[in-house]
């Protein structure tokens, strides 16, 4: 299996960055990779899914994740949300943050599932965190929205890939 | 003041838009924020009354919390 790169956004102080026509019948599973910066301290980014030039921003989306940090192990179910959270993971201002989001039958009319694995390192700590996520319509979208969950602009770039059976 | 400014990747065509918000886009930005900042405060809340009730717990048992935690981790 290969994964083969559709786009690639470079962007600058951003509110949000909408990416359109990136889920087709082409693939069924895709990796969303994103390297960047948030403005003004620690926070998520947020993940809308998106279809005919708007974001879903209806209560549909649930995630369930688990964080480690030192021996502390802890863990969180949220239902009812209005985005995925934290779709693609925490960003700083100090440091590009990296993180990979894997999204399945986004295109297809069924319930569009994802997982994201992203490190936390705010303020000297360090974390790991799994977490996968469900969106409950099942409705056909062609791209997404990332946000950053409070305000302050995003820089850097999002990529998207397709993965290719064979 | 200008509106926040946001950016649209069509990965089809190429092309890209950077613009500000529309009135729905902004609006939504607003309801965002806002709850956001409802659900930070409720966390937070609720974080203020477990401490509150655990200090309450700890001296009304007469022992520190590193006390109560060599308890616990027997």
């Amino acid at each position: 299996m290969t994964w083969v790169k559709i786009s690639t956004t470079d962007f600058s102080a951003q509110s949000s960055v909408s990416i359109e026509g990136a889920f087709s019948a082409t693939y069924s599973h895709y990796l969303i990779v994103r390297n960047l910066l948030h403005s003004a301290g620690n926070q998520n980014l947020l993940v809308r899914l998106r279809v005919g030039g708007a974001d879903d921003s209806g209560t549909n989306y649930r995630r369930q994740y688990i964080s480690a940090g030192s021996t502390s192990v802890s863990g969180q179910r949220d239902t009812g949300q209005t985005s995925w959270v934290p779709g693609l993971g925490e960003m700083e201002s100090a440091a590009f943050g990296w993180a990979q989001l894997r999204i399945s039958n986004p295109f297809e009319a069924v319930r569009t599932t994802a997982w994201i694995d992203n490190s936390g390192a705010a303020s000297g700590n360090i974390t790991i965190q799994r977490t996968v996520m469900a969106h409950d319509l099942e409705t056909s979208y062609t791209g997404l929205t990332v946000f950053p969950q409070t305000s302050g602009t995003i820089t850097g770039s999002i990529s998207c890939y397709g993965l290719k059976a064979s | 003041m200008p509106r926040p400014s946001i950016t649209i990747h069509n990965a089809s065509t190429g092309e890209t838009i950077t613009r500000e918000m529309t009135d729905d886009e902004y609006a939504q930005y607003e309801a965002d924020q806002v709850a956001h900042a409802a659900a930070k405060a409720a966390e937070e809340a609720e974080a203020a009354a477990k401490a509150d009730a655990r200090a309450a717990l700890l001296d009304r048992l007469g022992i520190t919390e590193d006390e109560a935690r060599l308890l616990l981790s027997a």
